[in-house]
């Protein structure tokens, strides 16, 4: 292979230039349309991934400069953060039932809708979709689950004759996670719904009648063949939203349970990254566990990704 | 990609940004040598606190005594008592010269009976018939707490009926207007033209009052019954002193119907000239401190007093409102010098905007006399907006009112007609409450869905009661929508209540089944007799005009309407909110001006702005810039470099937080301060810390070096509210049982079976997912009872491996095992209905109580805490009451800080007895009794308008409080403890054990933290 001489490189670089140039001063009004986006997403996005990243080798109490440690937060988290394990543990769990059936869910209820009516589709979309916009709306879980004997469920139980004392369900670690679990559920029909819902409706209609022709015999295959498939943009949206909610389930417990909440039972990374940030004030720690969440995410998306390219094949 | 990066981001954004909560650390047992400096006198024998059995007399009703009196006629004497007829009077009554107190036309007294808040008086006197009288009191009104006089009255010796447990005597009040450069009165104004609230100020007077109905049920004077020869009139002090000059018996007083009233000024004219506006912001004198002018920005209508409308700055232009609502508040104009005697239309554009379907009625005197029946209620109605309303008849014609220059118009709130449907809703309610606890001893608090209990055997007079008592309930609503003209949205409660009891005294199998529900409704009809007691009224203004003429429109039009709202609008991104009340623009780089942050609400901001300029920045010249903030924002601003130079109102955490970090002042930096000679605020150092009970500091020392010596110890905050617990008692449910209140612990247990066996309950705080320390607290009062503490004497690890930690902890899980203890309940609810007669619970609950459940009022009261025999180092027993106390406080922030000096003058300021005692009344005045404030300040504590009795407890429990000393770690405390009670109450572990294993857990993370700071720690053993 012949070996380029130091001129040449030279030329390379300075047309690779050039072309850059060119190529941006043909597209200079694009460039200028991402900018406010850009700059935006650049100082408030990019920027504290990196700083986070970066003091996540540092010890930080906030009030006073960090001071670089290397990568003793990341030993301590992985080797002797007993907590972590548990958070970890946690996450995953929720991670691993309510991410599923929310995006099943999820996909399910848009397709059941996009069958109704216009109006009662309208009405249907508002009420599943409330739930997710209408901020800490699962308080009311609160409500039902009070550990008061004249709590809904436990009062509703009493009268059953089916226990005779409230259960604790905020605070006995023996229901806590379950409780968690249907919160997020029922929380889980947000801007992936949405989407897949507008998905349903972009279908051409005439793949359905081609289909037909094809051979298609039900309705189940319908959905398989024609219906998933074209809508593939909008599931893997909906998938990446449904895998980001389950990671980042923290609000709810800390509102629900607390944070912590007893024993740690329904602790998540989150509940972690709160709990070191704002309660304990080791900021650099806080970032360690954030940057290794991101990692998680940034994997299971992938996987997902993959997964789901294997729709309709 | 972009979702998984953002996500990131919020993760860290919040927990950058977010509140504070960390770590402490404390000095070494300062406690003691402290002791000696402490302010209150502590005087642990002499407990006014209430113990063991319990009496409770039910007092006839105001119709039953009418109705056991029938017979009685009216009586046609009149009886003047004047001080010499006091037959019996206790320590603080003094007979003083009448010409001690400055006498106002027609009260002219040689002795007068001066007595103190905590006074009885008697006095005799002859009746030559048996006869009905209204009593008539001439008194004088003096220096006290701004709040109504309160006077229990006996006559005879006993208490002739419940409505005269509360007799009001009001006060009276001006506003501070300050003189304009035209010679008129007017508001004072800040830099940027607003008008700023005025002042009340209290004017002392000889005033005259009969004895009314304290809960308005009743609209007339209320009558009594004297007999033949002699009788006595007792007077028993329950809130404020009073001078009396005199005690008159007086015929039962009528009110003259219309036409007598015009036949009596037959020789006035009608007057005939043009419109005259009295702008009701101008206001002669109030009864009560709240019932100061205010400045309505929801509407261009308003009226202002001779200036336009403006958006942009705020104009004091009406009164009234939600604080006009109570019963005996009423406020009075004087009519103009330039307004010619005459017949009037008189026509008053109010607001009742808050009572849907209910009206606000207000009695109406001319000097201090109803002129004619109709003025004995006018019936505001429901309005969204203002309208125009005068006196006027049945049928809708109006009366005219005869008026001359100088003649007082005074507007009096009454309930009118609802009076007497709430009281009898108030007697039903206590009767159905009394008929839910009998069926309760039977069925529990959680019936059993599927057995038939057999009610109406057991308890047949309560089943049929329930439906009489729907019965009286169904005359109640058909009254009152006969009486309003129509169903508001309230009496929707009532009526499901009803349908409820019809359904239960029909088939009585039911009520087991109806019975949690059918106390939810009992508990909305308290709430909804509450509710329905409070008339609020705005008055804009009062127009005198020419009867039968036209009088200006209470409404502006629509494009002006429109263009105000657009420019509150706009002006809502214009207007600097930090700088009204101002008097001049603050400059920030001033080296001279401190910044102080606020994070409460805005009418505590105002207050605050209020008494900066009134008294510091007058007194010292130094601008203070208050801002008020986010609670968060404070950690992110002090990290940003532009944090403020003093914070108040901080979590009891905070200081030792800030402290760890080297971000927080040590105030024994100024411990040579001396201060300025006769400054009742700018003291020295050991003066200040005089103002606390001194356990109220512990949680702010805490020591830099870490060896638990005096000298490394810093103080690095002062206390500004403080907040314990007291025990809460029903009497009248705790008399009917038979049950004691509990003194120690042990006894604590009889009284739990007692109750238990009665289906009633016990309530003892227990921590939530959102309140961590509501339990822990249960826990720490009780170790402290029994010898132990949280940390050794170094703070080094915890001291909860001792046997006085493992009993206390015993102690405290086992009622909740072995007594089944409600872990979760709602405190307020349950003590109305009575099915939890006994319960601990935060003080400040008083208030919310004392406000909101009237249909106890006089059935409860609270008690020191249960308390742990001991022995002291003489061998003597005593029982020990220790309770927790917690602090919010107030903490120099030192990175930054522009001036230490003046941030500590402030602080000095700020806690100082002056103005914690203003702020206290005000936000009271502004907020209601319910946020009354609990300021650490003992001397403005003292100051508040708590009941004397009340106050002594709240004192006598405070002498016992203990604080929790915070360190590095604290955040560890109240976490594990609850795990470890949840451990022990749901999964019955070992207490000793589980105890065990969590100190160790909480001692690891001490000493962590102890490391991070490089601070000594723990050797391993």
């Amino acid at each position: 292979m012949a070996t380029l001489s130091s001129a040449d490189k030279k030329a390379i670089r300075a047309t690779d230039r050039k072309l850059l140039k060119k190529k941006f001063q043909n597209n200079w009004d694009c460039y200028l349309y991402m900018l406010p986006y850009g700059l935006i997403f650049f100082l408030f996005t990019v920027l504290p991934v990196l700083a986070s990243i970066v003091l996540s080798f540092t010890y930080y109490n906030v009030l006073e400069a960090p001071t670089f440690i290397g990568l003793d937060n990341y030993r301590t988290l992985l080797a002797s953060d007993d907590i972590f394990i548990t958070a970890v543990k946690n996450t995953l769990e929720i991670a691993v039932i309510t991410g599923p059936v929310g995006y099943i869910m999820c996909v399910m209820f848009s397709w059941l809708i996009n069958e109704l009516g216009p109006k009662t589709r309208a009405i249907m979309v508002t009420i599943l979709y409330a739930p997710s916009i209408s901020g800490a709306a699962y308080t009311i879980f609160g409500i039902m689950f009070s550990g008061d004997s004249y709590g809904w469920v436990n009062g509703t139980l009493i009268n059953l004759g089916l226990i005779n004392e409230p259960i604790q369900f905020m605070t006995d670690t023996d229901y806590m996670i379950w409780i968690c679990m249907l919160v997020v559920i029922w929380m889980s029909l947000g801007t992936g719904f949405l989407s897949n819902v507008a998905g349903f409706r972009t279908i051409d209609r005439s793949q359905y009648e081609a289909g037909y022709v094809e051979g298609i015999r039900n309705r189940w295959q319908e959905l398989w063949f024609i219906t998933l498939p074209s809508m593939l943009p909008q599931l893997m949206f909906a998938a990446v939203m449904s895998i980001t909610q389950s990671f980042s389930v923290g609000a709810v417990t800390t509102i629900l349970f607390g944070n912590p909440s007893t024993d740690y039972a329904v602790h998540t990374i989150l509940n972690h990254i709160e709990d070191y940030g704002n309660v304990r004030f080791e900021m650099g720690y806080a970032c360690a566990i954030a940057t290794v969440l991101f990692a998680l995410m940034v994997a299971s998306n992938e996987i997902i990704q993959r997964a789901l390219r294997k729709v309709g094949q | 990609m972009k979702r998984v990066f953002s996500i990131l981001m919020a993760v860290l954004i919040s927990a950058t940004c977010l509140g504070v909560a960390v770590s402490a650390e404390n000095a070494a047992d300062l406690v003691n040598a402290k002791a000696a400096l402490d302010g209150v006198a502590k005087n642990k024998a002499n407990t006014s606190a209430v113990y063991g059995k319990v009496t409770y007399n039910e007092i006839a009703t105001y119709d039953q005594y009418l109705e056991a009196n029938s017979k009685i006629a009216n009586g046609k004497e009149n009886v003047t008592v004047l001080a010499d007829k006091v037959t019996k009077k206790t320590e603080g009554v003094k007979i003083e010269k009448g010409s001690k107190y400055k006498s106002n036309a027609g009260f002219n007294f040689k002795q007068v009976v001066y007595t103190d808040e905590t006074d009885n008086v008697t006095f005799k006197f002859n009746m030559k018939k048996d006869g009905k009288y209204n009593i008539k009191v001439k008194y004088f009104t003096v220096k006290g707490k701004d709040i109504n006089i309160v006077r229990d009255l006996k006559i005879n010796g006993e208490t002739p009926y419940t409505n005269v447990a509360q007799c009001t005597f009001t006060r009276n009040f001006v506003d501070n207007f300050v003189k304009k450069s035209d010679g008129k009165l007017g508001f004072h104004q800040d830099y940027l033209g607003n008008d700023i609230r005025p002042d009340q100020k209290e004017v002392f007077i000889w005033k005259e009052s009969y004895i009314n109905d304290y809960l308005g049920y009743n609209n007339d004077p209320l009558q009594f019954c004297f007999k033949k020869g002699e009788n006595t009139l007792t007077f028993e002090a329950v809130k404020e002193p009073m001078v009396i000059g005199s005690i008159e018996i007086v015929p039962i007083k009528s009110v003259d119907s219309y036409e007598t009233y015009l036949s009596k000024h037959k020789d006035a004219k009608k007057y005939s000239g043009d419109e005259k506006i009295m702008e009701a912001e101008f206001a002669t004198d109030k009864t009560d401190k709240t019932l100061y002018p205010s400045a309505d920005v929801s509407t261009a209508s308003t009226s202002t007093y001779g200036k336009n409308t403006s958006a942009y700055t705020q104009s004091v232009n009406m009164t009234g409102g939600t604080n006009w609502q109570y019963m005996q508040q009423a406020i009075s104009w004087t009519v103009a010098d330039d307004v010619k005697p005459g017949f009037y239309s008189l026509n008053f554009k109010y607001r009742q905007n808050v009572n849907d379907g209910m009206r606000s009625p207000r009695r109406l005197y001319i000097n201090n006399e109803t002129p004619f029946k109709e003025a004995k209620a006018l019936e505001f109605n429901y309005t969204a907006d203002w309208a125009m309303y005068c006196p006027q008849k049945a049928n809708g014609e109006e009366c005219l009112v005869y008026l001359e220059p100088g003649y007082v118009i005074t507007l009096e709130t009454t309930l009118s007609k609802m009076g007497k449907f709430l009281q009898i809703a108030n007697e039903t309610l206590n009767e159905i409450n009394e008929i839910y606890r009998q069926i309760i001893k039977i069925t529990g608090t959680e019936p059993d869905q599927n057995r038939d209990y057999q009610l109406d055997e057991l308890i047949p007079d309560e089943v049929k009661g329930l439906g009489k008592c729907a019965k009286v309930l169904q005359s109640i609503v058909d009254g009152i929508e006969k009486y309003t003209g129509e169903s508001s949205s309230g009496l929707s409660t009532l009526n499901t209540l009803i349908r409820q009891m019809t359904k239960m005294t029909n088939d009585s199998d039911k009520i087991g089944k109806e019975l949690s529900y059918f106390k939810t409704n009992v508990s909305s009809l308290g709430t909804w007799i509450n509710s329905a007691s409070y008339v609020p009224l705005q008055i804009d203004y009062i127009s005198l005009s020419a009867p039968n003429s036209d009088i200006k429109e209470p409404e502006v039009g629509f494009f002006e309407s429109l263009g105000y709202s657009v420019n509150r609008f706009i002006s809502s991104f214009t207007v600097d909110y930090n700088a009204i009340g101002n008097d001049k623009a603050v400059d920030e780089n001033d080296d001279e001006t401190i910044t102080v942050w606020l994070a409460t609400g805005r009418d505590q901001f105002q207050i605050v702005r209020q008494l900066i300029n009134n008294t510091y920045t007058a007194q010292t010249g130094y601008q203070v810039n208050l801002e008020l903030v986010n609670v968060g924002a404070v950690l992110s601003a002090v990290v940003a470099g532009i944090g403020p130079d003093v914070v108040l109102d901080q979590a009891t955490t905070e200081p030792v937080n800030f402290a760890l970090r080297h971000a927080a002042q040590d105030l024994k930096k100024f411990k040579d301060d001396k201060g300025t000679a006769g400054s009742d605020w700018d003291q020295s150092f050991d003066e200040v810390l005089n103002r606390f009970y001194s356990e109220t500091l512990t949680p702010f020392y805490f020591d830099s070096v870490g060896e638990g010596k005096e000298e490394d110890t810093g103080l690095y905050a002062l206390p500004e509210k403080q907040d314990f617990q007291v025990m809460f008692y029903r009497t009248d449910v705790l008399a009917a049982e038979g049950i004691d209140i509990p003194k120690t612990w042990g006894e604590l247990v009889t009284t739990i079976t007692a109750l238990n066996k009665k289906n009633l309950e016990f309530g003892m705080p227990v921590s939530t997912s959102l309140v961590a320390n509501n339990g822990t607290n249960v826990f720490y009062s009780m170790l402290r009872q029994m010898g132990g503490d949280m940390f050794v004497s170094d703070k080094k690890s915890t001291d909860l491996q001792t046997d006085a930690a493992i009993k206390a902890f015993k102690l405290w899980t086992n009622y909740y095992v072995n007594y089944d203890l409600p872990l979760s309940y709602d405190f307020k609810t349950r003590f109305r209905t009575g099915e939890m007669p006994l319960a601990i619970d935060s003080f400040t609950i008083y208030n919310t109580l004392a406000v909101s459940a009237p249909e106890i009022n006089g059935r409860w009261g609270y008690t020191l805490v249960p308390g742990n025999e001991r022995t002291d180092s003489n061998g003597n027993k005593y029982i020990d009451h220790s309770t927790t106390v917690f602090n919010n406080c107030a903490l120099i922030i030192s990175s930054n800080n522009t001036n230490l000096d003046l941030s500590w003058k402030f602080l000095k300021w700020w806690t100082s007895t002056p103005t914690q005692a203003s702020f206290g009344n005000q936000i009271e005045s502004v907020l209601g009794a319910s946020a009354r404030y609990n300021t650490a300040n003992l001397n403005a504590f003292e100051q508040l308008p708590w009941a004397a009795k009340e106050k002594n407890v709240l004192n006598d429990q405070l002498s016992w409080g203990k604080a929790l000393p915070q360190i590095a770690g604290s955040y560890f405390i109240d976490r594990h403890i609850n795990n470890a009670f949840r451990r022990v109450v749901y999964k019955d572990k070992d207490a000793k054990d589980t105890l065990y294993d969590y100190a160790q857990t909480i001692n690891a993370e001490i000493t962590k933290k102890r490391q991070e700071f490089g601070l000594p720690v723990l050797k391993e053993e």
